[in-house]
């Protein structure tokens, strides 16, 4: 065969494959627009955030966590599971300018967070908040940040739950109401406030047991340095978008079982705390809340070692809308 | 550099374009560059040992020619200072820390107090592979089977050629070197079989092996949450999974080398289908088996052969414990090997009876029968392969028949993902099955080329839709 037919070959076979590919490209993006929580979250959010006073901003502790629900004024909860400090900038970044009446947003900030390496976060999840500019995870090479612009490449195995079911999964039911109907029917809800309702209480021996192994996960994560300075970081840029903005903050580090805090070492717990007080030296507009040792938790107001069910998160925030009385803007 | 990484997918047609691009003079030298440069991609500084290795093997086996060194005492020396510089290094970085940490616990029992501290260094990826090739040259070229290699190019490239680099196939100096010699053309008949070559292994290694692995991390991981059913599903899947894994690998590295040129050669044999453990290892990493066979297992067989049918054994047993633990630094590897040079030996010793059984049985009894037993057998010693302890091992095989309710809580696999992995290992075995039967490739190959794209980008579509991309390792870098 000649150069020339051998060429034309492999250049006839890379366009049908090119063709074939945005094809799929298309179908997937259109597809994936389908509902979601989190696409409904993003609409929730979308609806209320001119009228926003309080935004909570952090991952599933303060998804699950945080009920806007007990705040005076309008607040939505903007948390998501594996949300990290990243994403939280990004989010923010986003839309900064586009909540006018914002006065406070309340962060989490745990030893947790800021250890966790989010380049490896599903990012595809985020696809609803960033549809346009579709988000890649942080850290990776150009090659990675070009697949990640294919929505069809990231999200391909959601194609098979696609094809059978018609619809794109959602982890949970979701209510288009600030409130859940008493007794809930199920166990974990989205509410209208960006708040996921959960029901579960466990027993002592499932928390002890959870506790272990999310300490052991997070000794996997303890020695990239690196990671750690990149979470401190985008927390420190987030501080400084809402310094200039003119927005009081609220850190809270949220309540965790008694077994959980007792697995972490002492140095850890002096790192952490010694990041949070530089926060506090450089920002005057911040407050800290420490809940980890607060005797009004106990092992009902938790869904595991250190996630709060709907009791627990009913306190936490009940706690963190008397910060906010006391301290009028 | 992995394979499976996008990158590869830029290198590989790069490195094609350019060796065929430039004049013959120069190809080895570029190859030899880009060898290096793929095993940089992952640690740069271990190129070191590539060099050391090389050199080594290089300059011993020249100097076995000279006529100063050509008694056999002198040779001798030579072979042995080649053999143990390679080892050392193979010893330090890989089996040291193991060493040291039997050592600590010895010393430990008897209350002796011992702190020698342990090597926090990375095992060099690919360090077995070219270490045996190493060895295997200096030997042949010892036991005067092989001229010493005079060009240092073609010699550093025979180490680390990088379709094979990182995890074999264990060449020959005698199949590989030639063809560093001889001047390839570019050829679209070959092109065309290493792309399906290609294909082939990665759908292996994304769509089956990495499909499974999720399943078998989630079984073997923590153990002791597992339900007997659990266990035995994770130990079957992980005989597909380490199966799809190394010879998936394997096709990508044959037909990468096949695209410029060069033949590489088979590592699997459609080993499940083997009716006994002995020819298992006949059609598993044949490689590894023919290596430890001509350069372990035979010299130990004569040197032992005053011991009659005891000899024989005690080299199987030798043989296969020392290739178990080739394949890491744990007393598992260990147990794995031992296992096998077991059963390979009661094999060995009751063959006559073997052959009764098999007279006395219709041929399809035997043949279900046999295979059946050979894979429960490699399953079984699997659990040693893959457990992270010799404790995690004993507790699956104590509770492998406990409990027999299976609940799977994945988050990969999603609604349907557990269901989809066991229909394309299905889909697998029936291609496999086909193969055997039927020589698929000219089959495709005589096809209208309306059918045969269809195949290809059938092929290409399943491994983008049910391949899972998260940058898995191969399971055999770790060796």
């Amino acid at each position: 065969m000649q150069k020339k037919d051998i060429f034309r070959k492999i250049v006839l076979f890379v366009s049908i494959f090119l063709i074939l590919f945005s094809f799929l490209e298309i179908k997937a993006r259109t597809m994936f627009r389908s509902r979601t929580d989190l696409s409904d979250k993003h609409l929730f959010f979308e609806e209320q955030r001119q009228n926003l006073e309080v935004l909570v901003l952090g991952p599933s502790l303060i998804d699950k966590g945080i009920n806007p629900q007990y705040f005076d004024m309008p607040a939505f909860n903007l948390g998501y599971s594996g949300q990290d400090f990243y994403i939280d900038y990004e989010v923010l970044n986003l839309y900064k300018d586009k909540m006018p009446k914002l006065k406070w947003l309340v962060l989490d900030l745990s030893i947790a967070g800021i250890v966790n390496d989010s380049s490896v976060t599903d990012a595809v999840i985020w696809k609803d908040f960033f549809w346009k500019l579709h988000i890649p995870p942080r850290n990776k090479n150009i090659i990675d940040i070009l697949l990640n612009t294919s929505v069809f490449f990231r999200d391909h195995y959601l194609f098979i739950d696609y094809f059978i079911e018609k619809e794109h999964a959602s982890p949970n039911p979701i209510i288009n109401s600030f409130y859940v109907p008493d007794p809930p029917p199920n166990d974990s809800y989205l509410l209208k406030s960006g708040f996921r309702f959960t029901c579960t209480i466990r027993s002592e021996e499932d928390l002890k047991d959870h506790a272990k192994k999310a300490i052991e996960h997070m000794e996997t994560l303890k020695k990239k340095d690196k990671i750690v300075k990149e979470n401190i970081d985008y927390f420190d840029k987030i501080l400084a978008i809402a310094y200039k903005k003119g927005w009081n903050v609220i850190i809270v580090t949220t309540p965790k079982i008694k077994y959980y805090l007792d697995y972490i070492d002492v140095e850890s717990k002096n790192e952490f705390n010694a990041i949070v007080e530089g926060f506090l030296k450089k920002y005057p507009n911040v407050i800290y809340k420490d809940f980890r040792n607060d005797p009004q938790f106990i092992q009902e107001d938790f869904l595991n070692a250190f996630h709060l069910n709907y009791r627990g998160a009913a306190k936490i925030t009940r706690s963190i809308n008397e910060i906010i009385k006391s301290n009028p803007i | 550099m992995l394979f499976n990484s996008f990158s590869f997918l830029i290198f590989l047609p790069l490195v094609v374009l350019i060796y065929f691009s430039i004049p013959n003079r120069y190809r080895n030298i570029f190859l030899l560059i880009v060898s290096y440069y793929f095993y940089a991609c992952w640690k740069a500084e271990y190129l070191i040992l590539i060099f050391i290795s090389t050199l080594v093997g290089y300059g011993l086996a020249i100097l076995m020619e000279n006529k100063h060194f050509s008694g056999p005492a002198r040779r001798k020396l030579l072979l042995v200072i080649s053999i143990a510089v390679n080892l050392a290094i193979l010893f330090m970085f890989k089996y040291f820390n193991l060493f040291n940490d039997t050592l600590r616990k010895l010393f430990d029992y008897f209350n002796i107090f011992y702190n020698m501290p342990d090597f926090k260094l990375l095992l060099p990826i690919g360090i077995s592979f070219y270490t045996f090739q190493v060895l295997s040259y200096t030997i042949d070229v010892y036991r005067k089977q092989k001229q010493p290699e005079k060009n240092l190019i073609i010699f550093g490239l025979y180490v680390s050629f990088f379709p094979q680099l990182v995890a074999g196939p264990i060449e020959r100096s005698s199949h590989l070197i030639p063809q560093f010699k001889k001047e390839h053309f570019f050829d679209f008949s070959r092109l065309k079989d290493a792309f399906f070559l290609i294909l082939y292994g990665y759908f292996k290694k994304v769509v089956i092996a990495d499909r499974l692995a999720l399943f078998v991390n989630y079984a073997y991981n923590d153990p002791y949450q597992n339900t007997g059913l659990i266990s035995i599903l994770a130990t079957v899947c992980f005989a597909f999974q380490v199966y799809c894994d190394f010879s998936g690998y394997t096709d990508i590295a044959r037909g990468s080398a096949k695209i410029i040129g060069f033949d590489l050669m088979e590592n699997f044999n459609y080993p499940f289908i083997s009716k006994s453990m002995t020819e298992f290892w006949r059609r598993w990493h044949i490689s590894l088996s023919s290596w430890i066979h001509d350069y372990l297992y035979s010299p130990l067989v004569i040197s032992k052969r005053h011991w009659g049918k005891t000899g024989i054994i005690f080299s199987l047993i030798v043989s296969f414990a020392l290739m178990g633990l080739w394949h890491g630094a744990s007393w598992n590897f260990l147990i794995f090997g031992l296992i096998h040079g077991l059963i390979v030996s009661v094999e060995f010793s009751t063959l006559k009876y073997r052959k009764m059984i098999q007279n006395r049985l219709k041929p399809f009894w035997f043949n279900f029968l046999s295979v059946s037993l050979t894979f429960s057998i490699w399953c079984f010693t699997l659990i040693f392969f893959r457990s992270k302890t010799i404790g995690d091992a004993f507790y699956i095989i104590r509770h492998l028949f406990d409990n027999f309710s299976l609940s799977i809580q994945i988050r990969e696999y999603r609604h349907f993902g557990f269901a989809v992995t066991i229909i394309l290992l299905i889909i697998f075995e029936l291609i496999q099955f086909l193969r055997r039967r039927f020589n698929l490739k000219e089959i495709i190959y005589s096809m209208p080329i309306f059918i045969r794209w269809t195949v290809y980008y059938a092929m290409v579509f399943s491994i983008i839709i049910f391949g899972f991309f998260k940058k898995i390792a191969f399971v055999y870098f770790q060796f």
